[in-house]
């Protein structure tokens, strides 16, 4: 077994991760797959914090390591990104990763472009104690709060149902009042928001300008983001959220859609959904708070639809086989060939 | 790529399913905790991916409710086992946190006594507001009347925090889910006006003295408003007679809201009259403009050729003027009176 890109036999995983050598309904075998071959998580990493953390005490099989990886995502990535201790810290920034602070200087007037759900904001804030502070900020704003649900048994979509007449109303209202909604959104995330991934603006400059939702994702990889979602983009100089981390598949939970970077590489690099985009390089940093988080945010709310992810394990296979020709042609050195020999995709 | 339904999805509502067929507790109990879910991304809880599943299920609405019985069984066991001194640890805590999130998306009856039992048990501060959260939306009864309005009522320590609020708006609507008894219900009667009253004023209490207190009262009404989507003569004809009896600031904002019948109209009188007053000038302001313009326009074309360039290129620069004014005019003057009338109407 290798984990990490390292040989692991006998490692208490390897029956977990051997139930995964063949693609399941759940498509959990490309995660897998990523942790196998991610050279990214060193060894102190590996042995200082995931297993120091307890969360994958007793894993016997795939379910107990998949439940253990999520509960490890959400009990010490969603930690703040300067905590008063390392165990209170994101993992991502503790001592354990330091072999993932990107040092190259990466100049500070360079442009990043974020990329979320304002869906998955509000989900996220209304089951927080900032929701009141949230309700009462919107209604002033547009007048509608946070989404409600109503008495009376409804089925669980009311929630997307009343963000989309929430966007609407702040997209009515013009770009100021998008711009203020996201700076309190961000605010009101809390210290338990996971890490924003970002990439260089210019990298998907025509896709941005565009400003079509579908493409985006599909330009940046965003194969978990579903029609019917609201995206707001921010978009911000470097200088503005340093210190940069190459991200991990650790960082990457329970993606599919994510591919790590070769050896050598010292930014993460996207995996888009189609051939005809490149890929770009991505980074993990604290998220933007306060004015920036306001005046950052583009203005717009982009709504997807004509959206199609990845569907399919033979999708996602060949996504993953087109993403490894695409690293052969940008990167095409001996090392990436012998590394990529060792974790063949499964078939 | 293709469209419709992720697979990954799909195939775990099926799995779902059968769990809640079998009447599987011990299954869901693993969902819940993180185990068998699909791989979507978007750093989702096992909540949101069990409630998606829930959406994507043949018939939603009849697996809510089954899926709400087994959630019932977890809470009590859950429950039983803190009783008996088991830790709240990390694990548990993630799973109680899953489970109160979907029980907040699933039809009251089932779970209520469940989570009420859990309330009694548990001490956590980070499973209060989903707990409170869930508790307000499963009532099937009016058996938390006096904790909402505890939590309403002025806090012993005074704190003014985030969690405060979001405490007392939960509480509000807690109250405002309190359903009725079914006798009242059956002689038409759905809301309990003396129950908002107090509630209301309990929370005017707290909140007196606080910047944030007309912002949060206000808001308080609109949730009253979407909780029981009546007219404004409703609310006036219900509430304004109790009225005089509240603080004033409490009057102050319910007379914002629901003014009474004859200032409305009056107020919208005048808000109409004087609207159309200005668009009225606006536009003798445009054709004057406009003619003023085409005059301008006018001599320019009749020049005599032995004038200057110099007169020849002022009067363009005139022409020019007149032009960005009235382009001020268009975006700045008349799409503000349409958002004004729009307002006013």
């Amino acid at each position: 077994m290798r984990l990490f890109d390292r040989d692991r036999d006998g490692h208490p995983w390897e029956k977990a991760f051997e139930e995964m050598r063949r693609p399941d309904p759940g498509r959990r075998w490309a995660v897998t797959a990523n942790w196998a071959m991610d050279h990214r998580v060193s060894t102190d990493r590996e042995t200082g914090d995931l297993q120091a953390s307890g969360h994958f005490e007793g894993v016997a099989d795939v379910e107990d390591w998949w439940a253990a990886r999520g509960l490890y995502f959400r009990e010490e990535i969603c930690r703040p990104a300067s905590g008063a201790s390392d165990r209170e810290t994101s993992a991502y920034r503790r001592p354990t990763n330091s072999s993932n602070l990107i040092l190259a200087r990466v100049a500070g007037f360079d442009e990043f472009v974020h990329v979320s759900s304002l869906n998955a904001l509000l989900r996220w804030i209304s089951r927080r104690e900032t929701a009141a502070d949230v309700e009462i900020s919107l209604r002033s704003l547009v007048g509608r709060g946070l989404p409600v649900k109503a008495p009376g048994f409804v089925t669980p979509d009311w929630f997307d149902q009343q963000t989309f007449e929430l966007a609407r109303a702040l997209s009515v209202s013009g770009e100021d009042a998008v711009r203020e909604a996201a700076g309190l959104l961000a605010d009101a995330t809390g210290e338990g928001e996971p890490p924003w991934w970002a990439t260089f603006s210019e990298e998907i400059r025509t896709a941005l300008d565009s400003e079509d939702a579908a493409r985006i994702c599909a330009a940046l990889g965003l194969g978990h983001r579903t029609p019917g979602e609201w995206l707001i983009v921010w978009r911000y100089p470097v200088r503005e959220v340093l210190p940069l981390y190459r991200p991990t598949a650790v960082e990457a939970n329970d993606s599919p859609y994510h591919f790590p970077s070769p050896p050598e590489q010292p930014f993460g690099i996207t995996m888009p959904l189609d051939p005809s985009f490149a890929a770009c390089r991505e980074v993990l940093h604290r998220p933007l708070r306060g004015a920036a988080a306001r005046e950052r945010c583009t203005g717009k709310l982009l709504y997807i639809e004509d959206f199609s992810t990845i569907s399919d394990n033979e999708a996602l296979l060949a996504l993953r086989a087109g993403h490894r020709e695409r690293l052969r042609r940008e990167f095409g050195e001996t090392g990436l060939e012998a590394w990529l020999d060792r974790h063949p995709d499964p078939r | 790529m293709m469209n419709g339904t992720d697979p990954a999805l799909a195939h775990f509502s099926g799995l779902l399913r059968e769990t809640v067929d079998a009447g599987n507790t011990s299954r869901l109990k693993g969902f819940l905790s993180g185990r068998e879910l699909p791989a979507l991304g978007g750093d989702q809880e096992p909540s949101d991916i069990v409630r998606r599943a829930i959406l994507e299920a043949e018939e939603p609405s009849v697996l809510a409710p089954r899926l709400a019985v087994l959630l019932a069984s977890i809470v009590s066991e859950e429950t039983k086992s803190l009783s008996a001194g088991t830790l709240l640890d990390a694990r548990r805590r993630d799973l109680l946190l899953n489970v109160l999130h979907v029980a907040m998306d699933l039809p009251a009856e089932e779970l209520f006594v469940a989570l009420r039992g859990l309330h009694e048990t548990i001490d956590s501060t980070d499973l209060e507001i989903p707990l409170w959260q869930a508790l307000a939306y499963q009532q099937v009864d009016s058996s938390l009347e006096e904790e909402w309005f505890s939590i309403l009522s002025p806090s012993e320590n005074g704190s003014w925090t985030p969690t405060r609020r979001t405490l007392l708006l939960t509480a509000w609507r807690g109250l405002l889910w309190i359903p009725p008894d079914p006798e009242i219900q059956e002689a038409g009667e759905i809301i309990d006006f003396d129950r908002i009253e107090l509630g209301l004023v309990a929370l005017h209490h707290s909140v007196e003295g606080h910047e944030e207190a007309t912002a949060l009262l206000e808001t308080a009404l609109s949730i009253l408003t979407e909780t029981y989507p009546r007219s404004a003569e409703f609310w006036r004809r219900h509430l304004q007679p109790q009225a005089p009896k509240w603080p004033s600031q409490l009057q102050e904002i319910l007379a914002a809201r629901w003014p009474t019948e004859s200032a409305e109209i009056a107020v919208d009188e005048n808000a109409w009259a004087s609207e159309l007053v200005r668009l009225n000038e606006l536009f003798v302001r445009l054709t004057s403009e406009a003619a003023e313009l085409s005059r301008q326009i006018e001599q320019t074309r009749n020049l005599p050729l032995e004038d200057p360039l110099a007169e020849t290129q002022r009067r363009l620069r005139q022409i020019e003027d007149f032009t960005r004014q009235m382009d001020r005019l268009r975006q700045g003057e008349v799409d503000a009176l349409i958002r004004s009338v729009r307002k006013a109407g």
